[in-house]
């Protein structure tokens, strides 16, 4: 396992595809900070009320704010599908290397790029958003919270598009699926919800796009909170093992 | 004898076809082994069982004599298909990340590359490489940590002349020098014939047959063309001093498949008979006439 987890990190530390990936996720997250100052500026000339801007402020919402939901289904698809279509996955296997220990060897790698990506946007969020307007004390409650569920999100969302785009090997079915699935899935979940018509329940807070987005939410209660970060595990463990499953029998 | 290789009633089924059909297949320590078949006999289908790329149906493997199969695997080095290879990236650090799972450092690396005949373009990114040039990149791939066997699919395919000279010599260097055993599926039966000790014919599924090298040769070598001005006449007299069972007759030419030994004898009674000979030569060409005949078409 060692041997593959090295060959990986090798594999992933050289991949433009990474960083371009990262890049773009930062310059997303630097153009919000730049458009908040502006509509900030255009309410208060106006003489309306503006939002209470600060480094927590950004940190809290970095990585919806860096599209790294978005941009890593398009990385993981890249980054997983590139040894199938290339072949090398082949050479990998016929090496007599267990089809688990590549497919966790893979994951691992993957996922603290993934982590790593999150916590620099969010420090990026925090120092440039404290450059720009300094810090409010008031904002940090929860603060530890919220990042931890949106990061939980972030792995709930890699284990899926990973075990997507190791059943498709295809980068782009993978990239279409990987951006569409959750999609439908969330629509779908709306759809219900209004047949439902429920105020105590709905169905989208049970999707990780709902649990993500109810961390934020100021009226989020501690079980809601717990609840969905229980869900975000689950979420990741079961479409981790799913794909486990697919990988150790497929055939190259 | 020990077999590094052996199959026995191998069988791989697919939904809709029978790939592999009871192969039963013996690799010895040595050997180089041409797996020979026309386009979806089962060749690439058994390479990639043996690899562990596709699982069999049933049927059983041992490698190196265990079948302890993926730590037989570890000896084992592959090109199946189209080479493996990360585009993106030049020769040295394609080689570089096969050598943390395969084995292998600097040295080795740039050794193997001198081999194939690489270092000169081994800065160079692999998507800028032609098809021989990948194809090469993959065979050295294929050669890092030393491996005690080589399965290699079509290792000569895109080649040019001179590449598939390198190819052969490589091949037949690492045999002699090194003791490494091969499993090559090639289509060019000419060049397989040049290097191969043993061959595996297979037909829709089924391993026809296994024939040594030397047993094939003097098979197909019990063939002699004789050019004649008078080839209606010529038989008539090898017939009379009971020197023609079988044979062919084409146009100006009587084709033995017997007697091919007594070529002086032959010569000598045709010319006292009167018959002009222009020409008496063993044919080359009956391999691949031997193998047409295996698979039946």
């Amino acid at each position: 396992m060692g041997k593959l987890l090295r060959f990986e990190l090798r594999k992933i530390l050289r991949s433009k595809a990474f960083y371009v990936c990262v890049a773009i996720s930062i310059g997303f997250l630097i153009l919000t900070l730049v458009t908040a100052k502006v509509a900030n500026d255009a309410l208060e000339a106006i003489g309306q009320p503006t939002l209470t801007l600060s480094g927590v402020f950004f940190a809290k919402s970095a990585i919806s704010n860096a599209s790294i939901g978005m941009i890593s289904a398009i990385f993981i698809a890249i980054y997983v599908c590139e040894d199938f279509t290339s072949g090398t996955m082949k050479t990998i296997i016929a090496k007599g290397n267990d089809r688990t220990k590549v497919y966790f060897s893979k994951y691992i790698i993957s996922v603290s790029a993934v982590i790593i990506w999150s916590i620099l946007s969010v420090l990026v969020a925090f120092l440039i958003g404290t450059a720009m307007y300094g810090n409010n004390e008031a904002l940090k409650d929860n603060v530890a919270v919220i990042i931890i569920g949106q990061l939980l999100g972030v792995l709930a969302y890699h284990s899926l598009y990973f075990m997507i785009s190791y059943s498709f090997t295809k980068v782009g079915a993978s990239i279409a699926l990987n951006l569409l699935g959750p999609l439908g899935v969330n629509l779908l979940l709306n759809f219900g919800d209004t047949l439902i018509k429920s105020d105590s329940f709905k169905l989208t807070d049970y999707w990780i796009d709902g649990i993500v987005g109810n961390f934020t939410a100021s009226t989020t209660n501690n079980k809601l909170i717990i609840s969905g970060m229980i869900l975000l595990v689950v979420y990741c463990a079961a479409t981790a093992i799913g794909g486990w499953l697919i990988a150790r029998r497929k055939e190259i | 004898m020990e077999y590094i290789v052996e199959t026995k009633d191998l069988t791989k089924k697919f939904p809709n076809k029978l790939a592999v059909d009871h192969v039963s297949m013996h690799i010895a320590r040595g050997d180089i082994y041409g797996f020979i078949g026309k386009n979806g006999a089962g060749k690439t289908t058994t390479m990639k069982l043996l690899l562990g790329l596709l699982r069999p149906t049933s049927g059983e493997m041992s490698l190196f004599g265990s079948t302890k199969l993926d730590e037989g695997r570890i000896k084992i080095g592959s090109l199946i298909e189209e080479p493996g290879l990360y585009k993106n990236s030049d020769a040295i650090e394609n080689m570089k990340r096969f050598a943390i799972l395969n084995g292998g450092d600097v040295n080795e690396i740039n050794e193997i590359l001198d081999l194939v005949g690489l270092s000169g373009a081994s800065r160079r990114k692999v998507r800028e490489y032609s098809l021989g040039m990948k194809q090469r990149l993959g065979i050295a791939i294929s050669l890092l940590g030393h491996p005690d066997l080589l399965i290699l699919d079509e290792p000569i395919n895109g080649l040019d002349p001179a590449g598939i000279k390198e190819i052969r010599d490589t091949i037949l260097k690492l045999n002699k020098e090194k003791g490494v055993s091969f499993l090559i599926s090639s289509h060019i039966l000419d060049e397989l014939a040049k290097i191969t000790t043993r061959y595996g014919i297979i037909n829709d599924g089924r391993l026809v047959e296994e024939i040594e090298a030397d047993v094939l040769n003097e098979r197909c070598q019990t063939n002699l063309k004789i050019s004649v001005d008078n080839v209606n006449k010529a038989e008539s007299i090898l017939k009379e001093n009971n020197l023609l069972n079988r044979y062919e007759i084409n146009d100006h030419e009587l084709v033995m498949f017997d007697h091919y030994e007594e070529a002086a004898k032959i010569n000598e009674l045709l010319v006292k008979g009167g018959v002009k000979v222009n020409g008496l030569s063993h044919s080359d060409m009956a391999f691949e006439d031997y193998f047409i005949e295996r698979i039946g078409r």
